[in-house]
Order: C-alpha cells, then sequence, then structure tokens
C-alpha cells in the first residue's frame, strides 16, 4: 500500500516526469551553465532563481462549489536562496457568495501572506526539485453583505430576516504548509501544499455579524486545511 | 509526463469533493425570562420548607394560539421568550387552579451569532408587572435576558396553614 501510496505521490507532483523526461543537456554560456535551458545557478550563489506560481487548485474548488458564484484567484512567488531557502510571497484576490442555512455571505477582499519554505531534500545543484516545509504570517481584508440572516423566534414565529451590509473586517493568521516544487519542463514548475492555518483574529465584540469566509483563509473557523496545486515558471 | 498530468488532475478532482461538514447550529439560542420558584410551605411539624420545582405548570403567552408549558410537571426553570417587535410581552401562568398574568416591559437588542446560527434578540427587563392571585411577588435578580439563561427572576409565594 505504501509503496503505491509514493508512486501516486511521484506521479502527481511530476517528480518521474522530470526524472524521465530530462537527460541533462548541459550548455555552457557566457553567463553561466545551462541544463534543458534552465539557468544552474553555483551552489555558493545566495540568489538561484525565482519561481512565479498561479494556484490552480482553490480557482477550481470554489468554482465548482459555488458553481461559478465564487472566483478566488492567488499567484505566489518564491526565490531560492543558497539552495535550501525559499521566501514566499502570495497574494490573492476573492469575490463572489456562498451560502449557509439560508444566510448569504457576498463579499470581495484581498489577501496576501508572506512566509519561508525550507527545502528538505539533498542539495544538488542541477535539481529544481525542492521538497519545501515552511510557514506564513497571511492578512486580509473584505467588504461583505450577510443577507437573509435567520432570527430565532420559535415561539412567537414572527419571521424577520436581517441584512448586514456594507461590512468590513481584517482578519490574520498563521500557516504551517508542506509540499514540494519540481521542475517539469524547461522552466515549467508544478507543486502542492497542504496548509494547516490558525486564525489569530479570533476575539470579536459581543453580536459582531463575522463574514462566513475569509479570503485566502476559507471558512472561518478558527483552524482550516487548504491545499493549493500549482502550476508555475522558474526564472 | 502524460502519466504526471493525469494523476494530477485525479488527485485534483478528488479532492475537490472534500467540502466543509455541513454548517449546522450548534448553539444555545433560547433567549428568556428565566424564572424560579421560590415557595415556602409548613411541613407536619410546623416547619418551613423550601419548594423550588412546579408541580405542574401551563404557560400560555398572549396574543399566542400555543402553549409554552403544557401541564409540565416538575420543572425548575421556566423560560418566557419575549418578542422583540414590541415592547411588552404578556404571559398567563395557570399554577394549581390558579391563573396569575405577567407582563414584562424590556428593551430588545439584537445580536448576531453566527452565519449558521443567525440572529437573536437579547432583552433588559424594564418592569414588570403581574397579579397576585397565587404569586405573592417576583422579585428580579438580574434584568439581562442573554442566551446564557441565567435566573432573571424568583416567583415568591408562602404559603400558610
Amino acid at each position: 500500500m505504501r509503496k503505491y501510496l509514493f508512486i501516486v505521490f511521484l506521479l502527481a507532483t511530476g517528480l518521474t516526469a522530470n526524472a524521465k523526461t530530462h537527460q541533462p543537456d548541459s550548455v555552457m554560456h557566457r553567463d553561466g551553465l545551462y541544463v534543458n535551458n534552465m539557468k544552474i545557478y553555483s551552489d555558493s550563489a545566495i540568489f538561484q532563481g525565482v519561481n512565479l506560481k498561479l494556484d490552480l487548485f482553490n480557482t477550481c474548488y470554489y468554482l465548482g462549489r459555488s458553481l461559478g458564484k465564487m472566483q478566488t484567484y492567488e499567484i505566489a512567488v518564491n526565490t531560492r536562496l543558497k539552495n535550501r531557502f525559499y521566501p514566499t510571497l502570495e497574494l490573492g484576490y476573492t469575490q463572489g457568495e456562498l451560502g449557509a442555512t439560508g444566510t448569504l455571505w457576498n463579499g470581495t477582499g484581498g489577501w496576501a501572506s508572506v512566509g519561508l519554505d525550507i527545502n528538505g531534500l539533498r542539495r544538488a545543484i542541477e535539481s529544481q526539485n525542492a521538497l519545501l516545509v515552511g510557514f506564513r504570517v497571511g492578512t486580509s481584508i473584505q467588504q461583505y453583505d450577510l443577507t437573509n440572516v435567520n432570527v430565532e423566534d420559535s415561539y412567537w414565529q414572527k419571521e424577520v430576516e436581517m441584512q448586514f451590509t456594507n461590512q468590513k473586517r481584517t482578519e490574520c493568521w498563521g500557516e504551517i504548509v508542506a509540499g514540494c516544487q519540481v521542475n517539469v519542463y524547461s522552466g515549467l514548475t508544478m507543486g502542492w501544499y497542504l496548509r494547516y492555518k490558525l486564525l489569530f483574529t479570533r476575539k470579536v465584540a459581543d453580536g459582531e455579524p463575522l463574514p462566513y469566509f475569509v479570503p485566502g483563509y476559507g471558512y472561518r473557523d478558527f483552524t482550516q486545511w487548504g491545499i493549493s496545486y500549482y502550476i508555475g515558471w522558474k526564472f | 509526463m502524460k502519466h504526471a498530468l493525469c494523476y494530477s488532475i485525479l488527485l485534483l478532482v478528488a479532492t475537490l469533493y472534500s467540502c466543509r461538514p455541513d454548517a449546522v447550529c450548534r448553539e444555545a439560542l433560547t433567549v428568556g425570562l428565566v424564572g424560579e420558584l421560590r415557595e415556602t410551605y409548613p411541613d407536619n411539624n410546623n416547619q418551613p420548607q423550601l419548594r423550588t420545582a412546579w408541580d405542574s405548570i401551563t404557560v400560555q403567552g398572549i396574543g399566542s394560539d400555543s402553549l409554552l408549558y403544557d401541564n409540565r410537571k416538575n420543572i425548575g426553570k421556566i423560560v418566557l421568550p419575549m418578542r422583540h417587535d414590541i415592547d411588552s410581552t404578556g404571559f398567563v401562568l395557570t399554577y394549581r387552579g390558579c391563573t396569575d398574568t405577567l407582563y414584562t416591559w424590556h428593551t430588545s437588542e439584537r445580536n448576531f451569532v453566527s452565519v449558521e446560527c443567525g440572529c437573536v434578540y437579547n432583552h433588559d427587563v424594564l418592569h414588570l408587572s403581574y397579579t397576585r392571585h397565587w404569586i405573592d411577588s417576583i422579585a428580579v435578580i438580574d434584568n439581562q435576558m442573554t442566551r446564557q439563561g441565567e435566573t432573571n427572576i424568583y416567583y415568591l409565594r408562602t404559603e400558610r396553614n
């Protein structure tokens, strides 16, 4: 079973594709060594390239879950330093509506998170693959409406539905992330992250109409799991 | 390369179906005037004893067709939900064949609980008015009615031989 899981993992991340399809094709240019048309930085170099990534998972997930009513987009950029450290910046935008037991959250917001990943793979100057573990600190700001909010009145049955419009809220959270980033072809990279998120902004004023959803974080629970699946390009 | 892409899409689709658990409200939402009985009665030796549970009580809101408590036995607390559309709410309490009417004048303040649970109204008791057929008096302990369900009033009565 473990063997099969490992094979699925390798296939899913493109590691085997990389191993099979890329026979090293080294060319020495004036500005350095290139393997498969990609610049290879010296092991001692501090800066070793930038990877610009687009998250496909969350875009597809929320589009599918909300039947097209929810759009979320995320780009991420990381740089490789000393073949080990990956400082990362992630930026995203969400707009749309989600419903819960009649109540409708309709919001627009953006988020940013910064963090650092550490490559757990053995250092290899020609390898662009990385098995990453790291952290993020994120913040988001959103403007939202909560409509059709139910009011509990089971005895008197005075049906009232509340609306809270033009609400604004800023949230902060931390993440522990684990995942990988692999070179698929030339500069094309793929990778995924599993994220465990902890909401920092838990204290709220009594009766404050809190949002159902936090851009970049997910449903507003105190802890949350997340997945990202990236397609990127390495410069 | 082809395999890698196929398995990647498979992984993506599999995780796509993992949704959030159903959004169900698990909070206590009842807000009302919580009242306890404090009835003293003499025992066989003529010593005062305290009774804190109603043997059997029927309560109906004035303006409502349904009973809030229908001949409920051995009940320690009764919770009277206030109306949020007007500033006074009335109830008819029937206990041991006697009927008393209780009117509460109160504030109503909207309080958001969560998206799953919606809103509740919290109330503050401003004034109470009641008949004294069975009840001797009502003591206000806490004038704030909240979801915590703390006791607001005592229904006081002294039974004499």
